[in-house]
């Protein structure tokens, strides 16, 4: 294949011959000599086959690792190697092997379709072009925050032990209360201060720690056009959708998820760590396209249709879209007790659109407010440092 | 290094006019020539398509053919101005294109590219001491030299005799 340099110097050389009529003089026949010459020299050095193969370390990756690519290059001259994430740029003499270190930036999954591979010779005028069958995928979670003890806590508990204390009393490890001793009260919590002082056997009471049913409602539904902004909540509601399902399934909870993107999806409740892979792998793909014309309706249907009574929702939206407000209402009606965490860029720009914008979301903020525990948390800020205040 | 590609330009467009400067008119063509290159050098950083690349560099030896008008043409002095000029602007082209492109330029890209001005002005010395191209049967011989040059390069290759292992 010739490249455009070649038809290039072609023309030139043309046009030279050609302008030497028109000034009747040979200098420009002249000047078009080195353009022949340097075609002649291409045609000495044509290249081999040429060919590209990556080697990576196939594992999980969260949003920020770095990666090492070694790109093994057959060929001879200037080469452009791209793939799905990389792109290499160089001279390789018959046989190289790159290292790349590449940063992973953004969550997501990232599968290798296709590899193209461009090599061009020494004097840019033949080039081989390849678009080679790729395969193998690299899943990049994303960002985590770590939480080592979080406040919130479901209202109401399950009947299976867990980590959350629960209103009833029964064996735990926070202390509650004193009362006399009944037959069948086990010996070991018997308060002997309390004993004496009372000339009577007292035993202390506990809170029973019990497990809750957690429901992560993630917003991420698309309503402007600008690329950025969506990008930055997107980024700041995922992150802090995997926090809190990697932190409840450290606590003996159970966690699902219900996704409002492009379409409606949901996880149901699980377990610990499965729980936490599942909706991890899920959050892989919540990026939006298109501008969503899902109503807040579908994930209220979700919730209440697939998920128990009592569970405990944590709704993630940024409280753009109007519906939210009469949604959560008819949710807290239905038993379910609603913590709403709503990422904001505050401030973020001054135009008349984005004014309203703001106003509006505080207003629905306010409302919100009056029946439901609302965090307002904006996204320059650890979700952690905010979440640390509720109670 | 791609900033450092303008230099051999910016030096070429600079000196062209210096060569003009004994007749008044081919002084201000050779001016309006290199504005027509900064135009469309402009234009090129703007739209930055390669096509555009190619046309001011076309229009930038066009402009060092019309500031070398009042030279004697067959003068070995008059083809070392013009191929030292040329040189320049081939250095621009190959630097520029490769190190945007690819991000480096090699030695021996470099070699070749020189290579081409002493080979041309050995050709051209051949040319003109020797006679070769002179009466109708030297320039027959060299405008047949010529084709069969150019049928040898523009000949298409397929994807097998290139990718052949």
């Amino acid at each position: 294949m010739r490249t455009l340099q070649y038809y290039a110097f072609i023309v030139y050389f043309a046009l030279l011959i050609f302008l030497s009529f028109v000034f009747i003089s040979p200098l420009p026949i002249f000047l078009s000599l080195p353009f022949l010459w340097l075609m002649v020299f291409s045609e000495f050095r044509v290249g081999r086959k040429i060919d590209a193969d990556r080697e990576y370390e196939e594992k999980r990756y969260m949003e920020g690792n770095v990666t090492n690519f070694k790109y093994e290059i057959q060929g001879k001259g200037y080469y452009i190697i791209r793939d799905s994430l990389n792109e290499l740029r160089g001279y390789c003499h018959d046989r190289c092997v790159i290292n790349k270190k590449t940063v992973l930036s953004q969550f997501g999954k990232i599968s290798f379709k296709y590899m193209e591979i461009y090599f061009e010779d020494f004097l840019g005028m033949n080039a081989d072009y390849k678009k080679k069958k790729d395969s193998g995928e690299l899943r990049v979670y994303p960002r985590v925050e770590y939480m080592r003890k979080l406040r919130i806590k479901p209202r109401k508990t399950r009947n299976l032990l867990g980590d959350y204390p629960s209103r009833r009393k029964g064996r735990g490890l926070e202390f509650t209360d004193i009362r006399e001793y009944v037959p069948g009260d086990e010996m070991r919590r018997v308060n002997w201060k309390a004993s004496a002082r009372r000339n009577e056997l007292m035993v202390n009471e506990y809170e029973s720690e019990r497990t809750g049913d957690t429901v992560i409602l993630l917003d991420v539904r698309r309503f402007y056009k600008g690329e950025e902004e969506y990008e930055k909540l997107l980024n700041a509601s995922v992150r802090a959708a995997a926090t809190i399902a990697t932190y409840l399934s450290r606590t003996r909870s159970r966690v699902g998820i219900v996704l409002l993107g492009e379409s409606v999806d949901w996880i149901y409740p699980a377990y610990g760590k499965r729980a936490m892979y599942l909706i991890l792998d899920r959050l892989l793909y919540v990026r939006s396209r298109k501008i969503s014309h899902l109503s807040f309706d579908y994930g209220k249907f979700i919730v209440s249709r697939f998920f128990p009574p009592n569970s405990f929702v944590i709704l993630i939206s940024p409280l753009l879209s109007w519906d939210i407000d009469d949604a959560i209402v008819e949710l807290l009606a239905k038993n379910y007790d609603i913590l709403v965490i709503s990422p904001t860029l505050v401030g973020e720009k001054k135009d008349l659109a984005s004014q309203i914008l703001r106003m509006e979301r505080e207003v629905r903020l306010r409302r919100l407010r009056v029946y439901a525990r609302v965090v307002d948390w904006d996204i320059s800020y650890p979700l952690t440092s905010v979440l640390r205040v509720i109670r | 290094m791609k900033r450092y590609a303008w230099i051999p330009l910016g030096i070429y467009l600079a000196s062209l006019p210096f060569f003009a400067i004994e007749s008044l008119r081919i002084f201000l063509l050779t001016l309006m020539s290199v504005g027509i290159t900064l135009g469309i050098i402009i234009l090129y950083l703007i739209i930055q398509d390669e096509l555009l690349f190619y046309i001011y560099n076309f229009a930038a030896i066009v402009s060092l053919i019309v500031s070398l008008e009042n030279f004697n043409p067959y003068s070995l002095f008059t083809l070392l101005i013009g191929y030292s000029l040329l040189l320049l602007l081939l250095l621009h082209i190959y630097l520029y294109r490769f190190t945007q492109k690819f991000g480096v330029i090699r030695r021996d890209t470099l070699i070749y590219v020189i290579l081409s001005i002493p080979l041309s002005y050995a050709s051209v010395y051949l040319f003109l001491s020797m006679s070769v191209g002179y009466g109708f049967w030297g320039a027959t011989l060299l405008l047949s030299l010529i084709l069969v040059l150019l049928y040898f390069l523009i000949r298409s290759k397929s994807e097998k005799s290139s990718n052949a292992p």
